[in-house]
């Protein structure tokens, strides 16, 4: 029955194309657009204070500092001002900031990676447990200048809720990873899309306006986000 | 006038008379047109941009059978389970299985609108499954047990003394919970992340379904998107079989103009892109390799059509191109006057006006296309320039729209066609008609035509005619 659904929706969608009035619909894919203007390459320092603009235009905060050390310093720092006892962090490896948990840890932080059960109910008690932590820690696998954001790829190490569940988000990002825009991130690393089951485009923080169209920060997702650009 | 008509027309009644509505309409939807527009400038070659955005939607729909067994090929690689619904029937019963499967008691929601289009809810809490709405808007809809007013904010209808008053009775919040609209969210918060983390099944809809990578896409302002999607062991991503694009680089160019078109933000806090369920241990990086730490074990995605392979049959094919921003809402000088409601459907709007009725298979036909000025500002506004009004036009035009259209439009209709059809008639029947109108008019206005006439001037004035015609004047001119 199943197979058979498949057949009987593309059989459908078969006999309604024969003869279906579609402007403008050509046999072939119409390529890629070609109206991007010259842009400066990944890393470039007008990327990295246009993105800083943006993001901070979203009230996120970008904290741009000259090296690894300072960056772990930006972070307690953060981390300190939330009083926060604990942090849900992806592994060392993938942050981008050697030394950054353990100037955590050095600082009385306890440092938590996120690793859910495949089992219902523990994975239920494993996230009553992370829920309370006020910041997560995760590095990046990009940021985009025109529009401020991060883009997080999920795999071993990484985890989708430390840049979600918290509501304080440090990222750390490298400045050669800032990309002009979306389609020159996408241009750039072919294949990125699927190579974790989750590719995030996070811009600014958490905000709705659904109530009187007033701009609100940190609905479900976090209302601070800090992004740490390091050389 | 059919019953549809009549229950149309009631609801506008009602809307145009409700003065909390009106504000707050007219409010919203010219704030959002203007951050749209200011949106769209910030973006260079915007126009060039939607040209493309609009071929590429054009394409796929022409191919649309190559593509959407691409997408479900691509999606199951990545361990996706791919189902198809051919009917909204065939959609809740293949979602409802899929929850009791997962034994599921709770259910998480991601704002869908194919779910509200197949009743979903309804289906999930018949089965003793309880469905929670989690986009603050869709939240306060539901606990209501209201509609959606609109595409992208759903409760525009609605103040904020009347969530405070809401969540105290429903949720029993205190009066520092609704202080104000930051308490108001604040409090959401708290009591969806209880839902969210005991959450049996996720279910969202998808703003794009990408070919080339079997990857959906759930774009959230608010986070709940990805919520949804993450926390709980099982997620399902209702797709409209429409909803296809054939590559990232294509999902790269619609992510410009969605949000620009929807809210005037240059992209909406989270585009959240899913490919497959979390990987498990062993993958890419061999033996060391984990597996990923969250997300959820399975993933279910189910294809709906729902009436979409009709309107591809039919005259309003191009309404398909449509990618869900819902700019024409607050360009259009008719929803901003009566507002969501009034359209008595889940699309409201001039995408509604086409959509509802092209997907329908009612033998009434729909009051909805006559819902138009045909000013345009749904064209103009339009990230993919769907050509609405002609499509309108052409639903109007449907042999059983002409004939439920009443007895003295009809005969009126055919009166006028004789009378337009013969000079000599036509200009006798101008001159009577000058005559009334000059003689009747005050101030050069008619506040009442004669007979069934005074329908049309129930709510709107009728200028009285020039004393001479334009080919009086032209002979008069004309050198003999």
């Amino acid at each position: 029955m199943m197979a058979d659904a498949r057949g009987h929706v593309l059989a459908d969608v078969r006999r309604a194309l024969r003869g279906a009035r579609l402007p403008e619909a050509a046999l072939s894919h119409p390529g890629s657009f070609g109206g991007c203007p010259e842009a400066p390459a990944p890393g470039d320092a007008v990327l990295i204070a246009r993105f800083g603009a943006e993001l901070e235009a979203l009230c996120g905060a970008m904290h741009l500092v000259s090296s690894i050390a300072d960056a772990a310093r930006a972070a307690v720092e953060i981390v300190e001002r939330h009083e926060a006892r604990r942090v849900l962090a992806w592994s060392e490896r993938w942050l981008g900031c050697p030394g950054l948990l353990a100037t955590l840890e050095q600082a009385g932080v306890q440092v938590t990676a996120i690793d859910l059960g495949a089992d219902a109910a523990i994975r239920r008690v494993q996230l009553e447990d992370i829920e309370p932590v006020v910041v997560g820690v995760t590095g990046a696998e990009a940021g985009l200048a025109d529009t401020g954001s991060l883009v997080l790829v999920s795999g071993p190490g990484r985890s989708r809720l430390a840049s979600l569940l918290p509501p304080v988000h440090i990222a750390v990002l490298s400045q050669a990873r800032v990309f002009p825009t979306l389609p020159a991130f996408l241009a750039a690393r072919p294949g990125v899309m699927a190579e974790g089951s989750n590719l995030v485009l996070v811009t600014g923080p958490s905000r709705t306006a659904d109530i009187e169209m007033t701009l609100t920060h940190g609905v479900h997702g976090p209302r601070e986000v800090h992004v740490i650009v390091v050389p | 006038m059919s019953r549809e008509a009549a229950d149309f027309h009631a609801r506008v009644r009602i809307a145009v008379r409700d003065r909390h509505l009106q504000a707050a309409l007219a409010s919203a939807t010219s704030r959002l047109a203007d951050a749209r527009l200011h949106a769209l400038e910030s973006l260079p070659s915007a126009d060039a941009l939607r040209d493309h955005a609009r071929r590429i939607r054009a394409h796929t729909i022409g191919a649309l059978d190559t593509y959407l067994e691409e997408f479900a090929r691509r999606a199951a690689d990545h361990g996706a389970r791919v189902h198809w619904a051919r009917t909204s029937a065939d959609a809740t019963r293949l979602v409802v299985e899929i929850a009791r499967a997962a034994g599921a008691r709770l259910a998480v929601k991601s704002k869908s609108m194919v779910s509200e289009e197949i009743a979903l809810n309804e289906a999930l809490e018949a089965a003793g499954v309880r469905v929670v709405e989690t986009d603050l808007g869709e939240f306060i809809v539901q606990l209501a047990g209201d509609r959606p007013s609109h595409i992208i904010v759903p409760v525009v209808h609605r103040t904020s003394a009347d969530v405070a008053a809401l969540f105290r009775a429903k949720l029993g919040a205190r009066d520092e919970d609704v202080a104000d609209i930051p308490m108001m969210t604040a409090f959401a918060r708290r009591t969806l992340r209880r839902e969210f983390l005991r959450a049996d099944i996720g279910i969202s809809g998808a703003n794009f379904a990408v070919a080339e990578t079997g990857s959906v896409t759930v774009v959230t302002n608010e986070g709940n998107g990805r919520l949804s999607t993450t926390a709980p062991r099982v997620h399902v991503a209702l797709v409209g079989i429409e909803r296809i694009v054939p590559t990232a680089e294509d999902l790269g160019v619609m992510l410009q103009l969605l949000a620009r078109s929807a809210t005037g933000q240059k992209l909406s806090v989270y585009t959240n892109i899913i490919t497959g369920p979390r990987r498990p241990a062993g993958g890419a990086e061999g033996p060391s390799d984990g597996g990923e730490p969250d997300g959820p074990d399975e993933l279910h995605i189910v294809l709906v059509d729902n009436g979409r392979s009709r309107i591809l049959a039919g005259p309003s094919a191009e309404i398909l191109y449509c990618i869900r921003c819902g700019a024409c809402l607050n360009g259009c000088p008719v929803y901003r006057t009566i507002g969501g409601h009034a359209y008595g459907g889940v699309y409201p709007g001039p995408i509604g006006s086409v959509f509802a009725p092209a997907r329908s298979e009612a033998a009434h036909p729909s009051p909805l296309p006559h819902a138009s000025s045909l000013c345009g500002a749904c064209r103009e506004v339009c990230p993919v320039r769907i050509d609405i009004p002609s499509l309108l036009l052409t639903l109007r035009a449907q042999p059983a729209m002409v004939r439920s259209a009443p007895r003295w439009l009809r005969v009126g209709m055919a009166g006028y066609a004789f009378v337009a059809t013969r000079p000599w008639l036509y200009r006798l029947a101008a001159r009577l008609a000058r005559a009334y109108t000059r003689r009747r008019s005050k101030d050069g206005w008619l506040t009442r035509l004669p007979g069934p006439l005074s329908a049309w001037t129930a709510h709107r004035d009728f200028p009285a005619l020039a004393s001479r015609s334009f080919t009086e004047i032209w002979a008069a001119r004309r050198p003999r």
